[in-house]
């Protein structure tokens, strides 16, 4: 560093301390701050008030003994008490997993009729394509006889602890956007995900742990980046915690070397010192919200690392999920899913990226990239479900799969030209996931597509339909469940979103 | 036209004597308890010019009577009293100065006259129990249910339309109130019409004044039903109007026409939309919790549970019942169990896993009657701890995983007739089902490892 002439700073700062006092300055600042007090009654949700319709509107005027994590009840008593979402980013093809359709087969190679393509928007498909029957063998199994590929040579023995969604629409027809729609009930920025609204809502039930867990696999982040674990417009200590299943779980938490736990606690506790002091000041939400991360941060330093340890579960648990300790994957991350339910994280989101099949290389074609992402994810969902049964916890879990929307029963031809494998587009359409315990229905099944798999026909259901139905099954009413924000109140479900009672208990 | 004007006038006159006679009423019982020195010329002419409003009101309300939009009979008592109570108050104010002393007692009368007329008036328009009845209850959606034993069979008007009409069309176009002169109430009153025009359901079927107040924008005045009232939704719309463009006709047997899957299919979701009787609409589906007439539980008890740690939290915000979690509890202290016994009838979810429960701890647990869930698993519980749950017959749940039990400690709770699912993970037990139809989940499942699960391919 260069040496600094302190007489040099000292005429900055007497030139600074001037200018605060010219004409200029005064009538900037006088203007800025009739805006602002204008600003705050235009904006009554930037300014926290507890609203009386809404009892579970957080009330952040009782600090300092307020913590914003504090375990709270749901509107009603709820049948799932967590909830692991395993979100297969880049959309999964339902033609090759769970939406059996044998006339698309017929069809097979045939151009594609223009009734179809009539007034559609896609992604990738130019000009006339062909229609691609499915890429995988289907048969019946379990009491339910859903029908499964090929490719899910383990999921045949759990098929009867789910229910599947068969007619779900979207409306984005690109990865980010649809992702967004996904996890926050919106396609643009600045909602908060499902699982910030699930932790603004109930808190977090482990005073050493977050109550919102995200874990990501594939090598990727999800398209929409890290606003689909966001907080949006909720306090920022709502937003999801990333941990990593290789190296440090969670990135900057360890000390640095040579700072003891002491000289730690002794650092946060006047960092939190000065922040309440600015708390009182300002009234700032977000204030607290940085002295409880600070608080939570401290006790993750030791509460993180031991529950992110797989390598200490026994040999039965790392066949059963086909998990190995050290590297990042989809098994691992399944496993830790679990042990964190079993510690009492309400929210734990998987992210496993690779499942967009367009057929434009190896890892795209659904007749090989495709099957090796079944095979990466079929046998630890398999274990996950049979585990959380045999351990008691799936009757108070929700596990939910599904990707961001679906694909075309068509061949992609990128730019119009036939390509070397096969693939699908990105289809908003219609498409499927399927949910399972946490007083969902063993064995049931909603909605049903057209013979080709294209468009929904029976029970429709809408991204606001899935996540009304999450909510309650948590014990929220969706339509209750707000947040004060710019002069309304916000919901998940916006103005939507009925409960898809066919497949609750 | 002009002597419809005159008619309608009435709803806005009749507020004039009510307000006016009223107010002599008030001037002249002020004066009497000496509140206000009033004088007696001006309470003669506030009387006056209140009986005027209601000689006016009563003309008024003669010619809109002529138009037989409401029953006969009702208006008959509210058009009497109407004129009784005007020649009353024109001979009050006539004799006014020669019964002084009176006076008052007479104008209590008016008061009381003026009551009387305008409840019968009121019940006219907003139906004859509009008074007492709550006011949400009215205008509450009610879902239309279908009585259909055969849907192939369906009478389309007798089965589907005339129940539509009637719940959402004859309160005010039906025997009692005949808006626009027009009856729904049967069919024959359908082709009849009404003041827009005779036969509603022409077979001319774009002509149908049916259908075009129904396909009304909301916002449209002539939008029918009014905006405020339920809706008929779109499937009940659309076989209306597939009836009325099939002629409209008291025989409507679907068997009769030549129907298409999308007739069948829509007959099919309005019996459907009626079948479940609303309850599959419900906005939210809770899970179980027992019925019970606690009062709530001690608030600084459970103060103290949470400052020990326990995540202390009401089955939902308005329960009365809890749900207890010790995750964050190390080991469980005397005070914790003296607590759990003070609001032992209250607990609802218990989870107490991995802690030190011993088997005389459950004598405890027994007594907390409304337990649906009960987590035991990881503890040093084992069969004879078991013997002492025998009053749980709320529960649902019961995790005793990795405990000392096995089947001879387990068969004792084949008293509690409730219990769904009992899980006996890494336990001796090796039941599978308990005499009440428990469900017994033994796990050690197995995922096998296929050749194929650790092959990636790189070629087709």
């Amino acid at each position: 560093m260069n040496k600094v002439d302190p007489q040099k700073l000292l005429s900055e700062h007497l030139l600074k301390q001037s200018e605060l006092n010219t004409r200029r300055v005064f009538l900037q600042k006088f203007g800025l701050s009739l805006g602002t007090l204008a600003m705050g009654t235009l904006l009554p949700g930037c300014h926290l008030k507890s609203d009386e319709s809404n009892k579970l509107q957080r009330s952040f005027s009782s600090f300092p003994d307020f913590n914003p994590l504090k375990p709270q009840s749901p509107h009603f008593v709820a049948q799932a008490k967590s909830v692991i979402y395993l979100h297969m980013a880049g959309a999964p093809s339902q033609f090759e997993m769970f939406d059996y359709k044998p006339v698309l087969n017929q069809l097979h190679g045939q151009e594609c009729p223009p009734s179809l393509l009539n007034g559609k928007k896609f992604a990738f498909i130019r000009g006339v394509p062909k229609m691609l029957g499915s890429q995988a063998k289907f048969a019946q199994y379990g009491e339910s006889g859903a029908w499964l590929s090929e490719h899910l040579p383990h999921f045949r023995q759990v098929v009867d602890e789910v229910s599947f969604i068969r007619g779900i629409h979207t409306d984005q027809f690109n990865h980010a956007p649809a992702q967004l729609m996904m996890h926050t009930g919106s396609s643009q920025l600045g909602r908060p995900s499902l699982g910030s609204w699930v932790t603004y809502g109930l808190g977090s039930e482990n005073e050493n742990l977050p109550g919102f867990v995200v874990l990501t696999s594939g090598g990727v982040y999800p398209d929409a980046g890290k606003q689909v674990w966001g907080s949006g417009f909720l306090p920022s200590v709502y937003q999801g915690v990333h941990c990593r299943s290789k190296g440090d779980p969670v990135l900057y938490l360890g000390s640095p070397e040579g700072t003891t736990r002491n000289i730690r606690r002794m650092a946060i506790d006047a960092i939190n010192d000065v922040n309440r002091l600015t708390y009182e000041e300002f009234n700032d939400p977000e204030t607290v919200a940085r002295i409880s991360q600070y608080e939570m941060a401290f006790r993750m330093q030791i509460s993180v690392p031991e529950v992110m340890d797989i390598s200490k579960e026994p040999q039965y648990i790392h066949d059963m999920y086909g998990t190995q300790p050290g590297n990042e994957s989809f098994a691992n991350n399944v496993l830790l899913a679990r042990k964190l339910v079993e510690k009492g994280v309400r929210f734990v989101q998987l992210y496993d990226w690779g499942w967009d099949t367009h057929g434009v290389g190896k890892d795209t074609a659904l007749e090989i990239g495709h099957i090796n992402k079944c095979r990466d994810t079929d046998k630890p969902i398999a274990a996950l479900l049979l585990d959380l049964k045999q351990r008691g916890l799936l009757d108070e879990t929700l596990v939910i799969w599904g990707g961001e929307f679906g694909r075309t029963p068509m061949q992609e031809n990128r730019n119009g030209v036939e390509q070397l494998y096969t693939g699908r587009d990105h289809h908003p359409d219609a498409f499927t996931m399927w949910m399972a315990g946490g007083g969902i229905k063993s064995g049931g099944a909603y909605g049903e597509t057209d013979e080709i798999g294209y468009n929904v026909v029976g029970d429709k259901t809408s991204i606001h339909d899935i996540h009304a139905t999450i909510l309650n099954q948590l014990g929220f009413d969706h339509e209750a469940f707000t947040y004060q924000f710019q002069g309304r109140p916000f919901r998940l479900t916006d103005v939507a979103g009925k409960l898809i009672h066919d497949i609750l208990v | 036209m002009v002597i419809d004007l005159l008619g309608r006038l009435h709803i806005l006159i009749l507020h004039l004597p009510i307000g006016i006679l009223l107010l002599y009423v008030l001037l002249e019982w002020l004066n009497q308890w000496r509140i206000l020195k009033i004088d007696s010329k001006l309470c003669s002419a506030v009387l006056f010019i209140g009986s005027c409003s209601a000689l006016l009101a009563s003309i008024t309300g003669y010619v809109l009577s002529l138009n037989g939009v409401y029953p006969e009979d009702l208006i008959n008592n509210h058009m009497w009293s109407g004129i009784i109570l005007t020649a009353f108050s024109f001979i009050l104010w006539y004799y006014y100065y020669s019964i002084q002393g009176k006076v008052k007692w007479v104008a209590l009368i008016i008061a009381l006259g003026v009551a009387f007329t305008g409840h019968l008036g009121g019940s006219l328009t907003h139906g004859e129990n509009f008074l007492f009845t709550p006011s949400n209850s009215e205008e509450k959606e009610t879902n239309i249910v279908f009585n259909i034993s055969n849907a192939e069979e369906v009478d389309i008007y007798e089965d589907l339309i005339q129940p539509v009409f009637d719940a959402r069309c004859v309160s005010c176009h039906g025997s009692k109130k005949k808006k626009g002169k027009l009856r729904l109430d049967r069919l024959e009153f359908l082709i009849q019409g009404g003041k827009s025009g005779k036969n509603l359901i022409s077979n001319r079927a774009n002509n149908s004044e049916l259908l075009r107040r129904m396909d009304l924008p909301l916002s449209d005045e002539k939008h029918m039903p009014p905006a405020h009232k339920p809706q008929i939704t779109i499937n009940q719309k659309s076989i209306i109007k597939w009836w009325v463009y099939n002629g409209g006709k008291h025989n409507s047997l679907l068997t009769n026409f030549e129907s298409t899957d999308s007739v069948n299919m829509l007959i099919k979701s309005l019996i459907n939309e009626s079948d479940e009787k609303g309850e599959m609409r419900a906005k939210i589906k809770p899970g179980f919790l027992p019925n019970t007439n606690l009062g709530k539980a001690d608030k600084s008890l459970l103060n103290e549970l949470a400052s020990l740690n326990v995540v202390t939290l009401n089955a939902g915000v308005d329960s009365k019942l809890l749900d207890l979690n010790f995750l964050n509890v190390s080991e469980l202290k005397k005070r914790h169990w003296e607590i759990l016994e003070d609001i032992a009838p209250h607990i609802t979810r218990l989870k107490l896993s991995g802690l030190n429960v011993r088997d005389k701890d459950l004598a405890k647990i027994n007594l907390m009657i409304n337990l649906v869930s009960l987590y035991l698993d990881n503890t040093q519980i084992s069969n004879e701890g078991l013997i002492k749950l025998q009053d749980l017959q709320q529960l649902r749940y019961l995790n005793l995983n990795n405990t000392n039990v096995d089947d001879k400690g387990v068969q004792g709770l084949s008293n509690l007739q409730n219990l769904k699912s009992l899980y006996v993970f890494q336990t001796n037990v090796s039941l599978d089902e308990l005499n009440n139809d428990a469900n017994v989940i033994i796990g050690n499942y197995d995922v096998p490892t296929f050749p194929n699960d650790t092959i990636r391919i790189s070629q087709y």
